[in-house]
């Protein structure tokens, strides 16, 4: 399988990068995976692709990436000659539907394709009217179906930072309640993968006492907001714009959350300083314990390219293609060490590599089984057998 | 991009003197620099701004981990007192329980030998009257008459004893006997006065050289106590007995102070939150520690055979702890006692 990433502002660029690569190298692509700022002309993409018999999966960025190319508010897109009897693109909208049983349905649809699917999972976050969707219930209704086994690598989509809608689509459909599937045959595809954080736990584990939904009004008796400004020594001013405070504060400074399986991270989005609450990225239920974290220390960049490096070797594994999922929480707490990362991935495994910065990820974690995440860089090396 | 290798890029690619080989080299050394430059701006930056969280994240934890170490320390302190109280408690209800069996056994083994003691004494005074009439049946035989003054001696020294026996035997069968008086409001510090010179003179009576001086010290916010005066008299009696004995052995001029040391008991009344507390300090003898868990069993005495019977202290332990009240000491060897009833207010 031979696969070429290429990026561009516009859809015209875009154009102009793919026919070059087609008539300077005689490329021919047969499944393109996009990620694609929500400024840009998702149509306009689709319809170039279409145009060219290209196949796309694709999800909206809060900035994107390519090989040695890190860029917001343009377009990066991976493109791969793969055997169209080898993979299949599922679609499904979840604005009338409910989400386990769209779920189980996709599961079950890959199942009917492929003995051994594996899957590039791309799903939105947060719809235009403000939903979010249930990342951690979309995983456990797959893996439920499919086994732990199952390879799942993927992220939610990104609005450049924005919170105000993501977007999923395919050839012929378009959502920003739902998800797309790249259903790959494992037989024929190997993937190999990983997810990493970094962020690190702090002070003493606490108890959400007042919350309802992704809203926590206390922790341990205490006004949620003021606790969490007043720890971490923030602070914030009334006016100010909700963006602000992820950029500076939350993305930063996540929760730890402790539930039923692994802890996970959940990134406080918005507050409201009449009742002193946040609203999370996902839900914190009352009664359940929490955890302040801490950025990661600045060797994870070599934590995650050495974690890569031994994946590699131990597994003998090889790549024809890199997808690369990364927290937008990554991109604040490492600033211009993430581009590090990132193209520390796509020099490990010397392939074309795309990526975009993520408001959740999907891949199973180094020492976990759990496969839905906040603030890790997931990344998948693909490679036909 | 940094301003001052933005300036030495521009030289760099207005420069003639290089090749475009070097021009291209240069600026990739250039770029390179200014990437460096911004992670280690970016680093610096974002130290300081962690930095400065986890000191006050830290200094949060620390200020609420001592808030929380002091509430340990408390609740750790409340529990050392709860322990300690039910230890005492403990202590206390073993010793209830002790008196309470050794009381009914007392009760028990009275009752029993009351009915022998009866006889004994009861045929003994008939046979002194009997003795008397044959006295007169024998006319003036003198080794008859002698011999019957005999028995008539042995028969008083019989009823003597067997009255002792008597009296022991009846003091014992109080411990079990339900009490007669009835509760009422009583002017307590009127009836402490009024036992206190009764249990005194009663005592002189018997001990003619005995001298005392006794203080005492009525808190006129005690008032009247629902009681039954003849028991806590009782009572007060027992301790005074006690107090008047035992600071009568120190040997001390039994007919008078000398050089200010003197035979001296202070009985105190005083009003608590709750309680009522009656107090009556001797400077006698006191009580070796290892007697003073033993001194409320029913005949236990340090007194010589026929001087104590065992059972005052025991009886005023239970007359006592039938009003609901504690009655305890505190003693030192060689310098007095101090028994303190608590009664409920």
């Amino acid at each position: 399988m031979i696969s070429k990433s290429i990026s561009g502002r516009n859809p015209e660029e875009i154009k102009s990068a793919l026919d070059k690569i087609r008539s300077d190298e005689g490329f021919v692509p047969t499944l393109a995976v996009v990620f694609i700022s929500v400024k840009q002309d998702r149509e306009a993409i689709i319809r170039i692709l279409k145009a060219e018999n290209i196949d796309v999966i694709g999800a909206t960025s809060s900035g994107e990436f390519i090989n040695d190319h890190q860029s917001e508010g343009e377009i990066a897109m991976l493109l791969m000659d793969i055997k169209p009897e080898y993979y299949s693109i599922l679609f499904c909208d979840t604005k009338n539907k409910d989400l386990v049983q769209a779920a189980k349905e996709a599961t079950d649809f890959a199942f009917s394709k492929f003995k051994n699917p594996a899957f590039i999972l791309c799903s939105s976050c947060i719809s235009i009217s403000g939903v979010v969707l249930d990342g951690q219930a979309l995983i456990h209704t797959i893996h439920k179906r499919a086994g732990k086994r199952v390879p799942i690598f993927g992220g939610m989509a990104g609005d450049d930072g924005t919170m105000a809608g993501t977007f999923v689509f395919s050839n012929n459909e378009s959502s920003d309640m739902g998800f797309v599937m790249l259903i790959i045959d494992n037989h024929k595809i190997e993937l190999h993968g990983t997810a990493i954080s970094g962020w690190k736990p702090a002070g003493k584990v606490r108890t959400v006492t007042k919350a309802k939904d992704a809203w926590i009004y206390s922790i341990d008796d205490q006004p949620a907001l003021d606790m969490y400004l007043r720890y971490l020594g923030q602070s914030l001013n009334t006016g100010e714009d909700r963006s602000i405070f992820r950029e500076d504060i939350s993305f930063f400074y996540p929760f730890l959350s402790f539930g039923a399986g692994e802890p996970q991270l959940r990134t406080p989005l918005e507050v409201n300083h009449e009742n002193n609450s946040i609203k999370l990225d996902f839900a914190i239920p009352e009664g359940k314990q929490l955890q302040f974290t801490l950025p990661p220390d600045f060797d994870i960049v070599e934590t995650v390219l050495e974690s890569a490096d031994n994946l590699k070797k131990n597994q003998q594994a090889g790549a024809d293609a890199l997808l690369i999922f990364s927290c937008l929480g990554r991109r604040w707490a490492l600033g211009p060490m993430v581009e590090e990362e990132n193209n520390g991935l796509h020099k490990i495994w010397k392939a074309p590599m795309a990526g975009f910065f993520s408001y959740g990820e999907f891949g199973k974690g180094v020492n976990s089984d759990d496969t839905f995440h906040s603030t890790t860089c997931s990344w998948v090396a693909l490679k036909e057998k | 991009m940094n301003q001052y290798l933005e300036a030495i890029k521009k030289l760099v690619e207005e420069n003639s003197l290089l090749t475009a080989a070097e021009r291209e080299a240069f600026v990739k050394a250039i770029l390179s620099a200014d990437k460096q430059w911004s992670i280690t701006d970016f680093k610096l930056d974002r130290t300081e701004k962690v930095k400065r969280t986890t000191a006050i994240l830290l200094e949060e934890t620390i200020e609420e981990l001592e808030q929380k170490r002091k509430a340990v320390e408390e609740t750790n302190a409340a529990l050392k007192k709860t322990l300690d109280d039910l230890k005492a408690a403990q202590q206390q209800l073993i010793q209830s329980e002790k008196m309470a069996s050794l009381g009914e056994l007392t009760a028990g083994i009275a009752h029993e030998i009351q009915n022998p003691l009866n006889f004994v004494n009861n045929f003994s005074e008939v046979s002194a009257e009997m003795i008397d009439e044959v006295a007169e049946a024998a006319g003036n035989s003198p080794v008859a008459l002698e011999l019957l003054r005999d028995i008539k001696e042995n028969l008083a020294k019989i009823n003597h004893h067997g009255k002792r026996a008597d009296a022991i035997v009846k003091a014992m069968l109080q411990h079990s006997r339900p009490t007669f008086g009835e509760r009422r409001d009583t002017d307590l510090n009127a009836l402490c006065e009024e036992y206190v010179r009764l249990s005194y003179h009663n005592y002189r009576s018997r001990d003619q050289m005995f001298q005392a001086e006794i203080d005492i010290i009525l808190d006129p916010a005690v008032e009247t106590v629902n009681l039954i005066p003849q028991d806590i008299g009782r009572v007060i009696i027992n301790l005074m007995n006690n107090a008047f004995y035992f600071a009568g052995n120190m040997g001390r001029d039994k007919a008078g102070p000398v050089s200010g040391d003197v035979n001296k008991i202070i009985v105190t009344t005083r009003r608590n939150a709750g309680t009522i507390e009656i107090t009556v300090t001797d400077n006698g003898t006191g009580i070796a520690a290892k007697n003073i868990s033993k001194i409320f069993q029913p005949f236990f005495t340090t007194k010589p055979t026929g001087q104590g019977t065992g059972l005052g202290l025991s009886l005023a332990y239970d007359i006592i702890k039938a009003h609901s009240g504690e009655l305890a000491v505190r003693s030192t060897e060689g310098a007095g006692s101090t028994f303190t009833i608590t009664l409920p207010a």
